[in-house]
């Protein structure tokens, strides 16, 4: 872990990725409308992928089909001075290929919130980096 | 850990859905992660389960535990339907800003000079608009500075509760423009609003997001 010129620590990418394995919910931050859009969501590490599952016809699932996202997890104490974040960025697309839908549908990922008909948003992790702020590990 | 319990309905359910798949009690059994013996107690006997269990059987048969609980139960009559109406939990302006108006950590995103970034930050309200804190120089510094008079950069600004154990919570969405604080005036106004700041340093810039788009709603998992 390095640390950057005021003094947050700069964790490995590998330090990354567990941060971020660790997470509960992320952030999926795409474009909506022409304005920067950010919602949490459910998500699972299936190898070098972040993959999310929404609600087709969604405007989640249209933004997030071959367009480049960030996806955010962080974590923080009550008066926000320790804690972690971590972002990924990458093309994420949208799976179309039954078979790959069948696999995806048996990682431990259910969605929050009952859209009826899934869908599965992979995001290669193609750039990932975060911070650590305090003495929060 | 939540307990439901299972058979009569849920069981139904289950096994209706499984036959719907046209897979064996044995078939969702190795799928789940479970012995074939549990699925059929399951879905014949009246028995409790956990939500990790159910959870893990709502995967494996392509489904949402909300749907083998009856989904639509909690929901008042005459509203949602199999397929759910996200317009049930979505939350007014009002209620939006009355929900993060205690300030505390939000996340500002906006499309930046080499992609989208977003970045934590520890922001009070104030006069109804965000106030946040940031470093001079600093990648929002430098990305919000369109350089061209009167123009600003549009932002989204987010802040959620959600609790993970029981899977609810809020999440609500500003959007707008973004601007740097720098008359003396309004930056002791600012900073009478008590902003803490993680980063030390004391060369900062306070920034302000005026609210136009807001929106948000209640999260409502299993």
């Amino acid at each position: 872990m390095t640390t950057d010129s005021i003094g947050l620590r700069v964790p490995s990418r590998a330090e990354c990725v567990g941060l971020l394995a660790s997470a509960p919910i992320g952030r999926i931050v795409f474009t909506d409308r022409a304005l920067p859009a950010v919602q949490p969501v459910n998500f699972v590490l299936d190898g070098e992928n972040v993959v999310i599952r929404t609600g087709l016809g969604t405007r989640l699932a249209a933004a997030a089909h071959n367009a480049v996202v960030a996806f955010e997890a962080d974590e923080f104490d009550e008066a926000g001075r320790t804690g972690w974040s971590v972002t990924v960025i990458g093309h994420a697309r949208a799976v179309t290929d039954p078979a790959e839908v069948e696999r995806l549908a048996r990682l431990p990922l259910t969605p929050w919130v009952r859209d009826g008909r899934d869908h599965f948003i992979v995001l290669p992790i193609e750039h990932i980096s975060g911070r650590v702020v305090g003495t929060h590990p | 850990m939540t307990r439901h319990t299972t058979g009569g309905d849920t069981g139904r359910r289950i096994a209706h859905r499984r036959e719907q798949l046209g897979i064996t009690r044995e078939e969702l059994a190795e799928r789940a992660g479970m012995v074939p013996g549990y699925i059929e107690y399951v879905e014949e006997s009246t028995a409790t389960i956990t939500s990790g269990d159910l959870l893990r059987i709502a995967s494996a048969l392509e489904t949402t535990v909300e749907e083998l609980l009856g989904g639509g139960l909690d929901t008042p009559p005459g509203q949602g339907g199999p397929a759910g109406d996200p317009r049930l939990h979505e939350l007014g302006r009002e209620e939006c800003l009355r929900l993060i108006e205690p300030g505390g950590i939000g996340r500002i995103a906006w499309n930046g000079m080499t992609g989208p970034v977003v970045l934590p930050v520890n922001y009070k309200v104030h006069n109804g608009t965000i106030v946040f804190r940031t470093r001079e120089g600093g990648i929002v510094d430098r990305d919000l500075s369109t350089g061209i008079e009167g123009v600003e950069l549009k932002v989204g600004f987010e802040v959620d509760r959600i609790d993970e154990v029981r899977r609810e919570g809020w999440s609500v969405l500003v959007q707008g423009p973004a601007h740097h604080v720098t008359s003396p005036e309004e930056i002791a106004e600012v900073a009478a609003a008590g902003l803490e700041t993680w980063a030390g340093g004391d060369r900062e810039h306070y920034l302000r997001i005026t609210p136009h788009q807001v929106s948000g709603r209640r999260i409502e998992g299993l």
